[in-house]
């Protein structure tokens, strides 16, 4: 998938988490690995995943409100995070 | 590596940062926290330790005990002043820890915070297939007014 599909699906996806404001945008988008990991008591090597992060800011929230969402390669959900 | 192995390998690490070479001058070992890094997916271990009146927090691996990390907490501020450039505090920064063959330098910025005054961040990137490997990094922070590193912090995962 490229850069624009991802970030298409990104827009779309990020509804079904997390209700944004009008005032919400797609700031950047960029690949990086990502760590993972199977159990926490058991920590090791790490292994890594390539993944899309989409990193949306949402000002209607408050000041600076972040929420990333990782994609795998396909554009399947990896994760959700956000600033508070 | 048992409770008492960590406290000596603390106290040689800073019997040689502080360049104690006085016997009786000994780093006494104090508190010490154990926390989950989610950064680096793994324990890590925060001992704060004291010696010729100065403090420091020294950050170590929970799995392999490396030192990742150290600060100080209560440092004499010294009296020379050399005012470092930015090009001197990278090559500072770069003398001061090994850098890993997978980093990448990802800045040098002049910080107008910190203690005291300004401060220099030198950072390092982890790079694995020409993809950026996330939340790890390696950052040196100085003082460019006396020249001194006054922390180091690593978190750099081992990739399988």
């Amino acid at each position: 998938m490229n850069r624009s599909e991802i970030r298409d699906i990104a827009k779309e996806m990020i509804a079904e988490y997390v209700t944004l404001t009008d005032k919400a945008y797609l700031v950047s988008l960029t690949q990086k690995h990502i760590k993972i990991t199977q159990d926490r008591k058991t920590p090791g090597a790490v292994e890594l995943q390539k993944a899309w992060i989409a990193r949306f800011i949402d000002d209607g929230l408050y000041k600076d409100a972040w929420i990333e969402l990782a994609l795998d390669e396909q554009g399947k959900f990896l994760r959700i995070t956000r600033s508070r | 590596m048992n409770e008492e192995e960590i406290d000596n390998k603390v106290r040689e690490f800073i019997s040689k940062k502080l360049k104690v070479e006085d016997a009786r001058l000994a780093p006494e070992i104090g508190k010490k926290k154990r926390s989950w890094s989610p950064g680096l997916l793994r324990e890590v271990i925060e001992v704060k330790a004291r010696a010729a009146d100065q403090s420091m927090i020294v950050r170590l691996d929970g799995e392999t005990q490396e030192t990742i990390g150290w600060r100080y907490t209560d440092r004499a501020i010294a009296s020379r002043t050399v005012n470092l450039s930015k090009e001197e505090a990278f090559e500072l920064a770069e003398s001061e820890i090994e850098i890993p063959f997978d980093a990448e330098i990802d800045s040098v910025e002049l910080l107008n915070r910190g203690t005291p005054g300004k401060t220099y961040s030198v950072k390092w990137k982890h790079i694995v297939d020409g993809l950026e490997v996330e939340g790890d990094f390696i950052v040196v922070k100085i003082n460019p007014r006396t020249g001194e590193v006054i922390s180091v912090t690593k978190n750099w995962s081992v990739v399988t």
